[in-house]
């Protein structure tokens, strides 16, 4: 299927994958299910992201969302924003879409061991944080003592993966939702997500040990960043994802950068000790 | 890389040694480029035998300005750099990457990866500030990636280089602030450094080559070379005239930049009007990201045939000043001018060192030059350090 003779990296190769499900998450969120056509899924690890696209009109990064676990599919939730995206999820079971990685530095969940492990999503926030959830609700990779997941979303209608939620809270992990606005109906809070991030770091009596994961649009993460902060919660102790223009996901094209951060290459996880204050920058 | 001390393979040579080594190099099975004159200014382009060199210009540089002046004299290199560095032989404006086919959505996609560049490059004439943004080049695109970028290694590996002393340095010229220049030395690797003598008593007479072998294979092609045209002996009165050029060539260069406290004061400046006041002049085209010799940013681009069902993937060049370049799901990230000339200045002078371990610029002037509005880089950059400092 490749014909060699020019010197090239793989990383740069698309590979073939069939859709073999599709999930409507919301009005404009859809998770495709994907399988090599041929050969074997490769291993990922949480926050790693892929380079997924549609012949003819290019590619996008999307973090792998399905559990590290799984090895039937990968998982990638979508929303529809522009040409490559609506191409994506114009696509039916069966199609036929490309796949490049998975690439980047992913989250370090080894650092949660026996500490309080504290997930803070925005959005679609949560589909790169939803790996990593499950891996340490699994205890898979680390064992936490504590597990909390905080999600905030703009309406009621922009909550994804409910029945996800609804697992893990059945299996004792501590998940709060709030929104932005809704009517009377919604059970949860209304508000930022960042408001309930005190009341759980704070209800921890003793030193707090806390293991931030973070992941939703930049205001959204610098916010976040901010209220650790005021909880003694900072540096290291917070990871972050991160998003730019990713083209060529292997370190050559230049777009992803964020100041001093190549970010397909140094992220798209970061901790709030390398951030710094990039995120306040306007414009970087 | 550090030459090996035992070659020490030194000639004189006349225009016919120059001639030598073009040929010498074609024989090899290299596909040689040089300067040449096209248009009124300096452009590289294949050689067919050294004569086409071009014989008495210089190259008068200022912000905006440029202007091929002839001088009267034999000299093949008495300008600094012209507008095209040679980025574009190792760095294709664009690339085919591979072809992608898919007859319907159902059906598997097959890659195709287009064939090797069939032959070596021998870059002749460079300047010692090209060969240090080569090695900056070098570094962003086979050493700091995951992975080397393959079209830029395909062109690179095995490329013979011969690096030309600068004697005539331009206004915009400020090499001697970042180290890369004026004469070259033996720090960076490469396989020939000349010098160009050009003759004090009458300069219609022909200039002195001095001829240096720096890699084995650049002795082994000068050995070849002076079998077959008339050679001199390097004596004293060449060392004493080469190290008299590099002196001069020094001193004439005015323009410095405090290139070590630039990384700093970028960090720190983000937030200065100057970007404003600098984005009321730039007209954000892009020019001084073409003609820098490291600016290596590209876009992939697939190129469909009506059917949609091939695909030719490209990698082209892309330039920070673009709106498309930071293009998010919901808009560009830098949407003013005055972001994007800041991430061109604080990328290349700035985090080039926390990306890649040392300063983007070579100090050769060219966005100076070829800037339409003629704004001019080193000063907008030391204005930068003065009012960080000054705060």
């Amino acid at each position: 299927m490749i014909s060699p003779a020019f010197p090239t990296s793989l990383a740069d190769v698309p590979v073939p994958y069939r859709i073999v499900a599709r999930h409507e998450e919301t009005i404009d969120v859809v998770t495709l299910r994907v399988q090599p056509v041929s050969g074997s899924l490769p291993d990922f690890r949480p926050a790693q992201f892929s380079m997924i696209g549609v012949t003819g009109v290019g590619e996008v990064p999307i973090s792998i969302s399905s559990a590290s676990a799984d090895r039937i599919a990968h998982g990638y939730t979508l929303r529809r924003a522009g040409a490559v995206t609506n191409a994506l999820l114009d696509r039916r079971i069966g199609d036929v879409v490309t796949v490049r990685g998975p690439f980047g530095r992913p989250w370090n969940l080894q650092r949660a061991e026996g500490r309080h492990a504290v997930f803070v999503a925005g959005g679609i926030g949560i589909a790169p944080l939803r790996a990593a959830i499950d891996d340490l609700a699994s205890g898979l990779t680390a064992a936490p003592r504590r597990l909390s997941v905080l999600v905030g979303a703009a309406t009621p209608n922009d909550h994804l993966y409910g029945p996800w939620l609804a697992d893990l809270s059945e299996r004792g992990v501590e998940v709060l939702r709030a929104v932005d606005r809704t009517d009377e109906s919604w059970p949860h809070a209304v508000g930022f997500v960042t408001d309930l991030i005190a009341p759980v770091v704070a209800e921890w009596t003793g030193t707090v040990d806390v293991a931030a994961y973070v992941c939703g649009p930049d205001p959204m993460m610098a916010a976040t960043i901010e209220m650790f902060r005021r909880c003694r919660v900072e540096g290291d102790d917070i990871e972050v994802t991160l998003e730019r223009n990713m083209q060529c996901a292997n370190g050559w094209c230049g777009h992803c950068q964020l100041g001093p951060l190549l970010l397909c290459r140094d992220g798209p996880v970061a901790t709030a000790a390398e951030l710094g204050d990039l995120l306040a920058r306007s414009e970087l | 890389m550090h030459a090996s001390s035992d070659i020490a393979l030194r000639f004189v040579v006349g225009p016919d040694g120059l001639i030598g080594i073009v040929d010498e190099l074609d024989r090899a099975g290299y596909e040689v480029w040089g300067p040449a004159v096209r248009d009124g200014v300096i452009v590289t382009r294949r050689l067919d035998g050294g004569d086409v060199l071009p014989i008495g210009y210089t190259v008068d540089q200022s912000p905006g300005s440029s202007r091929l002046v002839a001088t009267g004299d034999r000299s093949r290199f008495g300008w600094a750099v012209g507008p095209q560095p040679w980025k574009p032989l190792v760095h294709p404006p664009s690339v085919t990457t591979m072809h992608l086919t898919q007859t319907a959505p159902e059906q598997p996609v097959t890659v195709s990866l287009p064939g090797r560049p069939p032959q070596r490059l021998a870059l002749f004439g460079m300047r010692p500030c090209d060969l240090a943004a080569l090695d900056i080049l070098d570094h962003a695109l086979l050493d700091a990636p995951p992975s080397p970028e393959p079209a830029y290694q395909a062109r690179r590996d095995d490329a013979f280089l011969v690096v030309v002393n600068c004697g005539v340095p331009a206004s915009t010229c400020a090499c001697v602030s970042f180290g890369t220049g004026p004469h070259v030395g033996a720090r960076l690797a490469h396989d020939l450094e000349i010098t160009e003598l050009v003759a004090t008593a009458d300069p219609r007479d022909e200039p002195d080559y001095v001829v240096t072998a720096i890699s084995e294979r650049g002795a082994s092609v000068l050995a070849r070379v002076a079998e077959r045209v008339s050679t001199v002996h390097v004596d004293g009165h060449h060392v004493v005239a080469v190290e008299e050029q590099q002196a001069a060539a020094s001193a004439a260069i005015e323009r410095h930049l405090p290139a070590d406290r630039m990384h700093e004061a970028l960090a720190a400046g983000h937030d200065l009007d100057r970007w404003t006041v600098v984005a009321e002049q730039c007209v954000a085209c892009g020019n001084c990201t073409a003609v820098c010799p490291t600016c290596f940013c590209t876009t992939i681009n697939d190129v469909g045939d009506l059917s949609g069902s091939h695909v030719e993937r490209r990698r082209d060049w892309e330039s920070c000043f673009s709106l498309e370049f930071s293009r998010l799901g919901d808009g560009s990230v830098r949407s003013s001018v005055a972001a994007r000339y800041r991430q061109w200045m604080s990328h290349k002078l700035g985090t080039w060192h926390d990306q890649f371990g040392e300063s983007g610029c070579v100090g050769c002037g060219r966005c100076t030059t070829w800037c339409p509005v003629g704004i001019d880089f080193l000063e907008v950059a030391q204005g930068i350090v003065d009012d960080v400092e000054a705060r």
